[in-house]
């Protein structure tokens, strides 16, 4: 595990060396900068001028990158534009919203997905498999904000049974905090539920016609032990790259479920510093999604390893 | 081992099926025993099915009113109007006049004030109960400190200009002093500067940069802030008023118009601030919210005087001609705009419906005069910064171009993009501009309006305007109204920057919501609202 590990290291440092670089460069290439964003519409150039220097964005671009990696290194994120914070601290501040609403809708649409892969996949009745599959179609095809804006109108102005709008977070209060998170989660982890589902359902079908399948049953394993025990488990392998890919996609989407569900998280930041050209928060969150991508990456594969024990992360 | 078992998976399925189906009915019963779990289990709901507020006439003290605003909290600029801070500023800080309905000024901070004749200088008498949110008093060295601080550019005051006609500020007494102008200076002026500008503590100004301080004398005082997320505040027991009926409010940013109508339909927010027109305009017809106006945005076709075809006054004037305005307040505004040629307050002193309307739509005319300039044909590049109104607004410009002969583009840029631009005085050929300064009176917005200010984006000047100009801004007050009509002349003829419409901004009230009042620039008047029960 470790020589699999330094073996990626070199592939990983260059990665996000480049990605530093790309992350600088990709904000300030947008006409306009975090001065004019502070000003506002109706500023004088002198207004905007006395903030660029008060804010040190007259100084030379490689000055400026210096300055910030070097920061990066010592654990300094540098200072938000907009908010004149610390941006570890504002990142922090919005982290927990995020994780929560990936992690709840991870769990969501890993249940679900293998949930309603592993029924796909298993013998049933012609009307039985229809209607899985109506069920997945349709949620494959339903956008996550199609979801949340139904699940808004039934269950928070209709019925009003769950809160709609905002959010607690779970640590400070874990009642009203799964009750704001519930439906956001929902909307945003079917699509990728129904993704997991199908990928499931077709791995498994696929799985069913090999030999030792045959043969587990010829030994008289009873059926549920096959579906289980040889079917399900020789199916997941792809199905958990999947997971990690789509784990990927949860935090992409979160922006829209988060703006939808006025909910303040990475996303949302993301949004308002691309906006206003909050170059310090833009770029600390680009170089930490590729970051979290890789580890997501590496993690997906021991997990693989683990899975299959064809597969040696040494190899 | 018989044969039976080595069948093809798919002719297996009937039995498998069979033995599976209590199987699955475990697992649908084990799902539907999840969910309710979650939803269930110990959960105290955090939402009422009361479906709103009933509309009683009695105010109740106590209580958390919920804002949801679009824009976001910059309370390092509170000295300049942002939109982010129109909802919570004014139960924060407070000014030293205000007007009222009528356009009248009235005391706040300050109780009397005089203009000498040569309208040179100013003296105020300030209350002498006002003490900061820290506890100290507010004296005339803050309202002097403050008035310096608006000189500072890095202050973005859009009434900084007229703080950088005050040669001298003279504290004369703990609640009194006089500023002296450098220039002769209209009353009008000086009410819109001191509507503008809060007055900040000197002790503490610093912190408002990053929030960490928020220290004004308003009748409510920030108790907890969270940088683009919300703004809580409390009631300032201190305060030299009376009312505050309300315990605390929670100002939350909701950027998306869609999410703030959850908010408010709902019942998490009973107040909404900076939603579209058009979805305001959906609450108007429910009894239970009521729709008010207050501040808002003039919106502007301007073009370069400098770039073809735009350096002919017909082809400007042409373009003026050919929008069909009625059609746009309709469409885009929900006819809750104002269709004006103006800058200015409709029905502002000299000026004339005839002035208002001098651009009625009349597509033949303009095609007449497009023919005339010889610019049939031409094309032309439309700067949009990508809001939906001004989005919407270009889509029906667009349209109107090409039935007179031109051929409008869109060139789409963000908003940042878009002020970096206009300040830049490189919006191309034609542009769509915003102003949020409704609630100004003439002369301010003569100097701060990115469209009429010296360095404009259309690059207009000429001796005449110039002088013009000079002539409102020097006029006695029985001569005013004649020098802007005079000056409102030039503008419509020259046609470099000409209004399309004056679009109110929008509050959505719950009926649970008394007392609250906006002022004439925008800003939400919390000191007698309550919430009733």
């Amino acid at each position: 595990m470790l020589r699999f590990l330094l073996k990626k290291l070199p592939a990983v440092l260059i990665v996000i060396a480049a990605t530093s670089i790309i992350a600088f460069l990709l904000p300030r290439l947008a006409p306009g900068d975090p001065a004019t964003a502070l000003a506002g519409a109706d500023a004088t150039p002198e207004q905007i001028e006395a903030i660029r220097q008060a804010t040190g964005l007259d100084q030379p671009l490689v000055v400026q990158y210096f300055d910030w990696i070097g920061g990066v290194f010592r654990g300094d994120l540098g200072q938000s534009y907009l908010f004149n914070t610390s941006v570890g601290e504002l990142i922090l501040s919005r982290l927990e919203s995020t994780l929560e609403l990936a992690a709840l809708a991870a769990i969501i649409m890993i249940a679900i997905g293998l949930l309603l892969g592993t029924l796909s996949g298993s013998p049933r009745s012609r009307v039985s498999r229809s209607i899985l599959d109506v069920i997945n179609t349709v949620m494959l095809a339903t956008p996550p904000f199609l979801t949340g804006l139904l699940l808004i109108l039934v269950f928070g102005i209709y019925w009003r049974l769950l809160p709609v709008s905002g959010e607690v977070g779970l640590i400070e209060d874990p009642n009203a905090g799964i009750q704001y998170l519930i439906l956001p989660a929902i909307a945003l982890a079917l699509p990728q539920a129904a993704v997991v589902a199908r990928l499931l359902q077709t791995s498994m079908l696929n799985v069913r016609g090999e030999d030792f399948v045959d043969l587990a049953r010829a030994k008289g394993a009873s059926p549920r032990r096959i579906t289980y025990r040889h079917v399900l488990r020789n199916s997941l392998g792809a199905t958990v790259v999947v997971i990690g890919l789509r784990i990927g996609e949860l935090l992409g989407g979160a922006i829209v479920i988060e703006a939808i569900f006025a909910r303040n998280g990475l996303g949302q930041l993301a949004v308002a510093s691309v906006q206003d050209r909050d170059y310090f928060v833009v770029q600390a969150l680009i170089l930490g999604a590729v970051v979290i991508a890789v580890a997501i990456q590496l993690f997906t594969e021991i997990i693989l390893a683990a899975l299959d024990p064809r597969i040696r992360l040494e190899a | 081992m018989s044969r039976g078992q080595l069948r093809p998976i798919l002719k297996d399925e009937g039995s498998e099926t069979m033995t599976f189906t209590a199987q699955r009915k475990r697992i649908s019963s084990l799902a539907g025993v999840a969910v309710a779990a979650i939803l269930m289990a110990g959960c105290t709901p955090v939402v009422s099915d009361d479906g709103g507020g009933s509309a009683s006439a009695t105010p109740t003290a106590g209580g958390t009113l919920e804002v949801a605003q679009a824009g976001d909290f910059q309370p390092g600029q509170v000295l300049a109007t942002r939109n982010g801070n129109f909802a919570w500023v004014r139960s924060v800080f407070e000014p030293l006049t205000e007007f009222d309905v009528d356009n009248e000024p009235q005391p706040v901070l300050a109780t009397e004030w005089s203009f000498p004749e040569d309208g040179m200088s100013a003296t105020f008498t300030l209350r002498d109960d006002v003490t900061f949110h820290s506890g100290r008093q507010m004296t005339a060295e803050d309202v002097k400190w403050t008035f310096e601080k608006t000189k500072d550019p890095a202050s973005a005051s859009q009434v900084g200009f007229i703080a950088a006609k005050f040669s001298d500020i003279e504290v004369t007494s703990p609640t009194s002093l006089t500023v002296t102008f450098s220039e002769k200076m209209a009353p009008a002026s000086i009410f819109d500067f001191l509507e503008q500008t809060y007055i900040v503590d000197s002790e503490t100004f610093d912190g408002l940069a990053d929030g960490s301080q928020i220290i004004g004398t308003g009748p409510y005082a920030v108790s907890d802030y969270s940088a683009g997320v919300s703004l809580t505040v409390e009631r300032n027991d201190d305060w030299w008023g009376e009312g505050q009926y309300l315990d605390s409010m929670v100002f939350n940013r909701v950027g998306d118009s869609t999410a703030q109508l959850s908010a408010l339909r709902s019942g998490r927010s009973q107040i909404g601030y900076g939603l579209s027109l058009v979805d305001a305009q959906g609450f108007a017809s429910d009894p239970q919210f009521e729709v008010l106006d207050g501040g808002g945005i003039i919106y502007v076709l301007g073009v370069d005087v400098n770039q073809a075809p735009f350096d002919d006054v017909r082809v400007r004037q042409a373009i003026q001609y050919g929008i069909d305005r009625d059609r746009i307040n309709e469409q885009v505004f929900a006819g809750e705009a104002t269709v004006t040629n103006l800058f200015w307050a409709p029905g502002a002193e000299g000026t004339t419906e005839e002035q208002a309307n001098h651009y009625a739509y009349d597509p033949d005319k303009a095609r007449e005069l497009i023919e005339e300039a010889g610019a049939t044909g031409a094309s032309v590049p439309i700067t949009v910064v990508s809001l939906p109104a001004t989005q919407s607004e270009y889509e029906i410009i667009a349209n109107n171009l090409s039935e007179i002969g031109l051929v409008p583009s869109a060139v789409p840029v963000d908003e940042t993009t878009f002020n970096s631009l206009q300040n830049q005085g490189d919006l191309g050929p034609a542009f769509l501009l915003l102003h949020g300064q409704v609630g100004f009176g003439e002369t301010t917005m003569l100097n701060s309006l990115p469209s009429l200010r010296a360095d404009n984006p259309s690059h207009f000047d000429s001796p005449e305007y110039q002088e013009l100009r000079g002539d409102f801004l020097t006029a006695d007050t029985d001569q005013s109204g004649q020098a802007l009509s005079a000056l409102t002349d030039y503008l419509l003829e020259q046609a470099f920057a000409v209004p399309i419409v004056q679009a109110p901004g929008k509050f959505v009230v719950s009926d649970s919501v008394q007392g609250l009042q906006i002022s004439k620039r925008g800003a939400m008047l919390f000191a007698d609202a309550s919430l009733t029960k």
